[in-house]
């Protein structure tokens, strides 16, 4: 039952991912992103990560892709594929054969002997174990990647001032 | 009992955010009961206390309220606890009962500023903080509330933030005390690094002692001293670092009495206290230099104060002086002594800065003591209570200045150190000198205002006068009781072994320096009345401009910079721009060669980057 | 639950390949960076798969810092998107080669 959810959930997220190069207009794209982060996020879930899971949905989606979904309204993008070349819309129905032809490559290079499924500690990938890890031994990560939040938080001030970069001082 | 600790603790801070959030949402409304709110929560907290510590020194136990875990990360943890022991019952019952008080006096004082709720709601959150401070069971804890009044202090002293000036000043408070915060920081971490612990308690507890000795070295514990006590310094003014002080006075002056007089710059000493115990134990000659800059600064401060003419300017180079009167206390290990002269001198700075306020109020604002002259007909009550502070500060025979300043100049005997006795001796006869010479030029004599300014001279309301009382009322009765404090204090803290103390009659020696004293008010009545000295000798402007410290460090600090930027330039325009320009040439042919191939589109730039890590796969599938 | 690691890694891999020919194929900056965060994504899915395997949480550290980073990235992203519509009142990256050689 649980493979068949996770091959379901994989065969899913690829497909919404394809979706998100396919389609024209970039608000589709970005709901197609969306379902792929959903099927992700299920994915996470089904592999002992339940908090990244949550996270997956509440911070990824939630945030970030809804960041972009605004952005795009705010800007109120028309399509602009017409200017696209010829190439271009070929190679997007092309990009298809990239997911057989990818699967084929990797199964055939790629042999790992392990399972994704072993039994692991309760608590394995909950909020408190993951929050112990973080502040724990890797919290350096934790301190720097505060840092690179700060640093972009800054950029965006900077960056969308007005008058920032007609008359710099 | 544990909860009324927090209780007291937390209603300043509780009526503070009320006053504050209010004034945002209605301002006419809340200016005039804000302060009545404010008045009520200190009052409130200060009765609390007062049931506390009367807990506290009758079972001489130690209250402590856990608030839960503050910090916890990994095995650094920081449980945030308030503890309440006598050393923080007398300080606590300082600064809500001072407190208190002043609340009472801005009452009157801010009456005609129209953003009296604002001001309030700091001052409330400025004793939330103190207290804090106070009330910390460990350092970090502390650290918050050190950093909290800080903000506060910033924010009263630019309080009228219109005048550059005053807002600049705000800023230099600020900034000074940034240089000691850092090395509060450094210290607290790497005390942290060699005892693993930062609670005040725990550091006591013989075990850590013992570990502590064994494991690190005697030099590193030494410079943690240190370190914490410029941070020490930091707040409590002492040389070098005052330099924010005397600008603090540019904020209203009911402030200068609570902030800068009485309770925040106290925290340095306050600290000392706390950690009495780490250095004694482990940092004797950290607590040898924190005796040598109280000197420094008690002595050097008074000399400055002499040739002051602003009134507040007098006052706060004199409490300058005090606080390093009682880090000098600290650094010879009397420390029980020290906190004795902490409480008086909260005591009557207080009253001398509501004084001073109340004489501001009167003249509408004047500041220069030469402008004055002669008030003591026009402002008799301000005048009575004034004459009270200075004598506490001068040491009037039984007011609390007296057994505080006479305990400080006797225990520098009794731990055998002479030298710091002279300084300490010539330091209280110019406290005598600088504070006759103050109340001499502004009460007596002529007035030297013109007649119509003489008639809008008023006396201040009872609101403010009646705190002013009950300050000079514990100005005059405060040492006595204090003095049985003061005993069980100093079993409270360590005590550091004496080599060669020396022995003295301590009744003798308080008799005959009051004696000095008094003939010194004699004299310089006699010289004040006659002769103005102004800031115009070369002498008296070189201790009147500070000894320029503050030119010198500001002109120090640009003839370097000059220096400095003249060697760079030489390195920059010879050396380095030669190299880059060179360089930057050959780069450009090159380039220029190489430039033909870049489209400038992105994707095409992606590609290259798909590319290259194509090739990085294969080497390593390779290998 | 009977799925082995290579088939996660495969599954990543093709998330990956669809992001990257996205980058090249889409023009509009906007799609090109939804396209960067299927990259992203198929990472944190490799990751996760990997602590999965080893029973190691260092990959959802990872992920955690990875998730943090792309919302700097979108952050930065935008606002210079938004910079480039008001400047240049298009989105199409081919609009943008001013580094040309």
């Amino acid at each position: 039952m649980t493979s068949w959810l996770f091959y379901g959930f994989s065969a899913f997220a690829v497909a919404f991912a394809y979706l998100v190069i396919l389609l024209r207009n970039p608000i589709h794209s970005g709901l197609a992103l969306i379902g792929s982060f959903f099927c992700v996020s299920g994915l996470f879930v089904l592999m002992h990560a339940p908090f990244l899971g949550v996270i997956q949905i509440l911070i990824y989606t939630g945030a970030i892709l809804v960041l972009f979904l605004y952005v795009m309204m705010l800007l109120n993008l028309k399509e602009q594929q017409k200017e696209d070349r010829l190439w271009q819309t070929v190679a997007r129905y092309v990009a298809l054969l990239l997911i057989p032809l990818g699967w084929m490559f990797s199964l055939k290079v790629l042999n790992f002997q392990r399972l994704v499924s072993r039994s692991l500690p309760e608590d394995f990938g909950s909020v408190h174990s993951v929050g112990q890890q973080l502040l724990g031994s890797y919290v350096l990560i934790f301190e720097v990647s505060s840092v690179v939040l700060l640093v972009a938080m800054i950029g965006v001030v900077v960056l969308t001032q007005k008058k920032s970069m007609e008359n710099p001082r | 009992m544990e909860k009324m600790i927090l209780l007291a603790v937390f209603l300043p801070f509780l009526s503070s955010a009320l006053i504050g959030l209010w004034q945002l949402v209605c301002k006419e409304k809340a200016q005039n009961v804000a302060g009545y709110i404010a008045c009520a929560s200190i009052l409130v907290s200060f009765v609390c206390f007062a049931m506390l510590s009367n807990e506290v020194w009758s079972s001489m136990s130690t209250l402590r309220f856990e608030l839960g875990s503050w910090i916890s990360l990994g095995d650094f943890s920081v449980p945030a606890a308030l503890s309440f022991d006598k050393l923080s019952a007398t300080l606590a019952l300082v600064v809500s009962g001072i407190g208190f008080l002043i609340h009472v006096y801005s009452l009157g004082y801010m009456s005609h500023d129209e953003n009296r709720a604002k001001y309030f709601s700091y001052l409330n959150l400025f004793c939330g903080f103190m207290l804090v401070l106070i009330q910390a069971s460990s350092l970090p804890l502390l650290f918050v509330g050190w950093e909290g009044v800080g903000v506060c202090s910033f924010l009263l002293i630019g309080f009228w933030y219109t005048d550059k000036e005053k807002a600049f000043a705000g800023r230099k408070a600020f900034i000074v005390n940034r240089i000691g915060d850092a090395a509060l920081i450094v210290g607290m971490a790497l005390l942290y690094w060699v005892a693993k612990t930062l609670d005040f308690s725990v550091l006591q507890q013989a075990d850590t002692i013992t570990s502590l000795t064994q494991l690190s070295s005697p030099l590193l514990l030494e410079c943690i001293g240190i370190l914490i006590f410029v941070g020490c310094m930091g707040k409590s003014a002492q040389f070098p670092l005052y330099v924010w002080l005397p600008d603090a006075m540019a904020g209203p002056t009911p402030v200068s009495a609570l902030i800068h007089a009485a309770t925040m710059v106290t925290a340095g000493v306050y600290v000392l206290a706390r950690m009495s115990g780490f250095y004694v134990e482990f940092a004797p000659h950290a607590l040898s230099l924190v005796a040598f800059v109280g000197a420094t600064t008690a002595f050097f401060a008074a000399t400055i104060a002499v040739f002051q003419k602003d009134i507040k300017k007098v006052l706060a180079f004199s409490t300058v002086s005090q606080l390093g009167y009682m880090m000098l206390a600290m650094g010879v290990g009397a420390f029980s002594v020290g906190v004795f002269h902490l409480v008086t001198h909260a005591y009557f700075k207080a009253l001398l800065f509501l004084g001073s306020g109340s004489v501001i109020h009167a003249l509408s604002g004047e500041q220069n003591i030469h402008n004055m002259g002669g008030l003591k007909t026009y402002i008799v009550g301000t005048t009575v209570l004034f004459f009270i502070g200075f004598g506490a500060i001068i040491g009037f025979p039984l007011m609390s200045g007296w057994f505080s300043k006479d305990l400080i100049l006797h225990s520098l005997l009794e731990t055998g150190h002479p030298m710091y006795f002279i300084v300490a001796l010539i330091s209280a006869f110019l406290t005598t000198i600088y504070m006759t010479r103050l109340c001499t030029v502004v009460f007596l004599g002529t007035p030297r205002r013109s007649p119509d300014q003489l008639r809008t001279i008023h006396e201040s309301p009872k609101v403010m006068l009646v705190p002013m009382g009950v300050l000079a009322l514990l100005s005059i009765v405060g040492g006595m009781p204090f003095l049985s404090v003061e005993h069980s204090l100093a079993n409270f803290f360590p005590t550091l072994e004496v080599e060669h103390g020396i022995h003295v009659n301590e009744h003798l020696l308080g008799w005959s320096v009051t004696f000095v004293v008094l003939i010194l008010v004699g004299l310089s009545i006699k010289v004040f009345s006659k002769k103005r000295i102004m800031a115009q000798s070369g002498l008296a402007s070189f201790f009147a401009q500070e000894y320029y410290i503050n030119r010198v460090s500001v002109g120090l600090g640009s003839v370097l910079m000059r220096v400095g930027s003249s060697v760079s330039q030489w390195f920059d325009v010879d050396i380095v721009d030669r190299i880059v320009n060179f360089v930057g040439r050959e780069l450009t042919l090159l380039s220029k060669m190489q430039s033909k191939n870049r489209s400038g589109k992105p994707q095409t730039y992606a590609a290259m980057i798909v590319f290259g890590l194509l090739i990085l796969l294969f080497c390593v599938a390779g290998v | 639950m009977i799925v082995s690691l290579t088939h996660m890694m495969t599954l990543s891999f093709v998330l990956f390949l669809i992001g990257l020919a996205g980058i090249f194929i889409r023009r509009d900056v906007l799609t090109v960076f939804l396209c960067v965060e299927i990259i992203l994504n198929a990472a944190n899915l490799a990751f996760v798969a990997v602590a999965n395997a080893f029973g190691d949480e260092f990959g959802h550290v990872a992920v955690v810092t990875i998730i943090a980073i792309a919302a700097a990235e979108a952050a930065i992203g935008l606002s210079m998107v938004i910079k480039l519509h008001s400047d240049k009142k298009s989105m199409n990256l081919s609009s943008l080669n001013e580094l040309r050689g």
